[in-house]
């Protein structure tokens, strides 16, 4: 059995109370040291670790800004040097405190990380580069993803999916001979990390999102193509689809949460759309959907349902007296309150 | 390659060894390239990232049908409307010592000055008035306050850019306002 991770206040409680049931001879010595045993002090995040990250944050940010106030008392090529050297210098740095000081270590890979940014940047403006903006981004992940996987380090991946987004979405505002194929490659890479990094909750997450971008991204481009009438339609009724399909999909473990949450948020927004598209049957038989999801304990669908109606309820502006409006909306919000509030208390395995 | 020490050397060479090939080939050009001047006209925006700069607009960015191969006219059809092919630009020097188009290939000119660039393919290639192509000269960065200076100066008086070419490739080294 793997230790279960508990924060430190978890474990002085248990550690408290053990010691209590020790005393009375409930327990003895041993069970209680087996018992504690069972249990791993999460790491949290000290005093130390904020310090450190923030001064590898200013640091990092001030070279950036330095580069984009392109200062003329210094030279292009003494810039680019200084940069150069600064990168070497941070991670050599690094690297070399490892083991004696691995938090201070830590935050001057992560200083590394943006010098290495402001690097790209400088080189595009040194030789006045017109490059689209979103390669720039991508040249920064490819740098960041390997000091990612060999620190370990769930934010560096993090920061690396933040870039790729930029990279992928910036793709939208440059013309059609440029696709940002090089997620094609990254997105395969990054699933292999996030097995290897045991799936935590937000990589998993940004991960995920960046899949659906992507899927969203190359519809949204490629349909139009095919020549159909309503290809807004094609593409959001493909991702509604999609949202279902990923609500329900049969993943590991720990994967499955994150996943079928983002299934459900997917179909939602792509339904609220499409509301705008088919005839009334869609939105009843969706309603009809929802009420199932929830009564099976979604909170997410809860959400929706909310947005679905307040889509609708927009419109009875229109029609209905004003004050039977704010009645009914009022009623609406007091009613998914109190089934919030009764779902919650039933407890359970209501986290989807 | 899997001894331990050898590890961190690899990985934090990538981000260095990025920046190195990436300066490469504009630092080649602008030592080794060959001096020309054209004509252009700026406005200004600013970059969050990169700072300031001047962008701009060129002569050579518009072509005539006329000057245009034949070959790309019935390559790039309405189909591709939109898209950016790939050409090679000849210049040549009109008597003010600027360069200015002389003609429009998809091969490679095997002599004189030539540029790389992307042509916008429009929607009647065969009968456009003008026809587009991009270099990748349209910004030029500088500090904040002389960005803004030039682009007030420049509006007023003509301003010549001052151009590193070298095997179609081209880097932007220095903006003229006379």
């Amino acid at each position: 059995m793997a230790n279960k991770a508990i924060t430190k206040k978890q474990f002085d409680f248990l550690e408290h109370e053990f010691n209590y049931l020790e005393k009375e001879g409930v327990i003895s010595r041993q069970e209680k040291v087996r018992m504690l045993g069972s249990y791993d002090v999460k790491g949290n995040l000290n005093f130390i670790t904020i310090l450190l990250s923030i001064g590898a944050l200013l640091l990092g940010l001030g070279v950036l800004t330095f580069v984009a106030s392109n200062w003329i008392y210094l030279s292009k090529a003494v810039k680019f040097l200084l940069i150069i050297a600064c990168l070497i210098g941070v991670n050599f740095a690094g690297v070399k405190v490892q083991a004696r000081f691995p938090k201070t270590s830590r935050s001057l890979h992560y200083a590394g990380i943006l010098i290495f940014g402001a690097g790209i940047f400088l080189v595009e403006q040194m030789f006045n580069i017109s490059i689209n903006f979103n390669n720039s981004f991508l040249l920064w992940a490819i740098g960041t993803v390997f000091i990612g996987y060999y620190l370990k380090d769930v934010f560096i991946l993090l920061f690396t999916s933040f870039l790729l987004f930029i990279y992928l979405n910036g793709s939208i505002f440059v013309d059609e001979t440029s696709y940002p194929l090089a997620i094609l490659v990254f997105l395969p890479a990054l699933y292999i990390l996030l097995k290897k990094f045991d799936y935590p909750n937000y990589l998993t997450f940004f991960i995920n999102a960046l899949a659906i971008n992507t899927i969203a991204l190359f519809l949204m481009e490629f349909v139009p193509k095919l020549g159909f009438e309503n290809s807004n339609t094609i593409v959001l009724s493909i991702l509604f689809v999609l949202g279902i399909v990923l609500a329900y999909i049969p993943v590991r473990a720990k994967l499955q949460n994150i996943t079928h949450i983002q299934g459900h948020i997917l179909h939602g927004l792509t339904a609220l759309f499409l509301t705008f598209d088919f005839s009334i049957w869609f939105p009843i038989a969706y309603f009809v959907f929802l009420l199932y999801l929830i009564l099976k304990g979604s909170l997410t669908s809860i959400v929706i349902i909310c947005a679905l109606i307040f889509r609708y309820y927009i419109y009875s502006f229109d029609f209905l007296p004003k004050s039977l409006t704010f009645i009914i909306g009022g009623i609406m919000l007091i009613g998914f309150g109190f089934f919030f509030e009764n779902q919650r208390k039933k407890g359970g395995e209501l986290n989807e | 390659m899997s001894n331990p020490s050898f590890r961190p050397l690899i990985v934090f060479s990538i981000p260095v060894l990025i920046l190195l090939i990436l300066a490469f080939p504009p630092v080649w050009t602008t030592m080794t390239g060959d001096v020309i001047k054209i004509k252009t006209a700026p406005v200004d925006p600013t970059d969050l990232f990169r700072g300031s700069y001047v962008a701009l607009k060129y002569e050579i960015e518009s072509v005539k049908p006329s000057q245009v191969d034949d070959s790309i006219k019935t390559e790039f059809n309405t189909r591709n409307m939109g898209d950016y092919k790939k050409v090679y630009v000849r210049l040549k020097q009109n008597k003010d010592g600027l360069y200015v188009v002389d003609y429009v290939t998809k091969e490679k000119p095997g002599e004189g000055v030539y540029l790389k660039g992307e042509l916008e393919v429009p929607y009647d290639l065969q009968n456009a008035k003008t026809i587009q192509i991009r270099y990748g000269l349209d910004n030029y960065f500088a500090s904040e306050e002389k960005a803004k200076e030039m682009e007030k100066e420049a509006l007023a008086n003509p301003s010549v850019a001052v151009v590193k070419v070298r095997n179609g490739h081209v880097v932007l080294t220095d903006i003229i306002i006379e």
